[in-house]
């Protein structure tokens, strides 16, 4: 089966189509991470596994599973591993004003330094308030950023050109660039 | 910012963002927008030349706190 057909599997319910599915999709799941934790460059002990991992858990603990399609699915993943990334930089923040976070899973794979994590989730915040006026300025920033996406797959993802995922990256970047006060 | 105002906004950008017509893009922004918006524009494309080194496209090793600011 492929893709489009687990997705219809999973969606009737059938036990085993999640983990067909999930293995059908690990590689690309992985090179997704492996470009989100390329953002990180000052460290070399990031785990994209571990990121993939934690990534499936979430989704397979969800009660109601439907994706439409693979871009449906792939735009769930990409919110999934956004939100483990910030979740990882609040908790550094946390543990900087000795808030006492207890360490999460993903600890151990995701190393960056207090100031990287402020920058990350300075950008989580400018991009909710892009998203909130500019949904598809968001996602592009979402695909490109979090998940690594070239244009060009963004593109097939949003069913946009190249062109105008080119013109859209670079008015988002210099909109959340003067949000986040650095201009 | 209404939907309009944020179309004429990101218009005028795609139009002036590469441009190294200064004087062009003064005064098209100064013909086309109102006093906020041409404010809005002029940050805008100030941010273009120096954005955030989180959000620059160099290759990996250079972003975040090693990113250089990006210079057209």
């Amino acid at each position: 089966m492929d893709v489009t057909q687990l997705l219809h599997a999973v969606d009737e319910g059938r036990d085993d189509a999640f983990d067909r599915l999930f293995a059908l999709i690990y590689d690309d799941l992985r090179r997704m991470a492996n470009a989100q934790l390329r953002q990180f460059p000052a460290h070399a002990t990031l785990n994209a596994t571990a990121l993939v991992h934690e990534a499936y858990m979430k989704l397979v603990r969800q009660e109601h599973k439907h994706w439409e399609n693979r871009q449906h699915l792939f735009g769930l993943l990409s919110m999934v591993m956004r939100r483990l990334i910030i979740t990882y930089a609040e908790r550094k923040r946390a543990q900087k004003r000795g808030g006492g976070a207890k360490p999460l899973p993903l600890d151990e794979a995701l190393h960056f330094s207090q100031a990287q994590a402020e920058e990350v989730l300075a950008l989580d915040e400018a991009l909710t308030r892009l998203s909130s006026f500019d949904e598809r300025l968001g996602k592009v920033v979402e695909l490109h950023f979090f998940v690594g996406l070239t244009q060009k797959e963004i593109g097939e993802a949003l069913d946009i050109s190249e062109r105008t995922v080119k013109r859209d990256w670079k008015m988002a970047r210099a909109w959340l660039s003067k949000e986040m006060g650095t201009a | 910012m209404t939907p309009h105002r944020w179309s004429r906004l990101r218009s005028l950008f795609n139009e002036l963002a590469d441009s190294t017509d200064h004087v062009r893009t003064t005064r098209i922004a100064e013909e086309h927008l109102d006093a906020i918006l041409h404010d809005e524009l002029r940050a805008l494309l100030r941010a273009h030349d120096t954005a955030a080194p989180i959000l620059d496209d160099e290759p990996p090793g250079h972003r975040l706190n090693g990113g250089a600011p990006h210079k057209r």
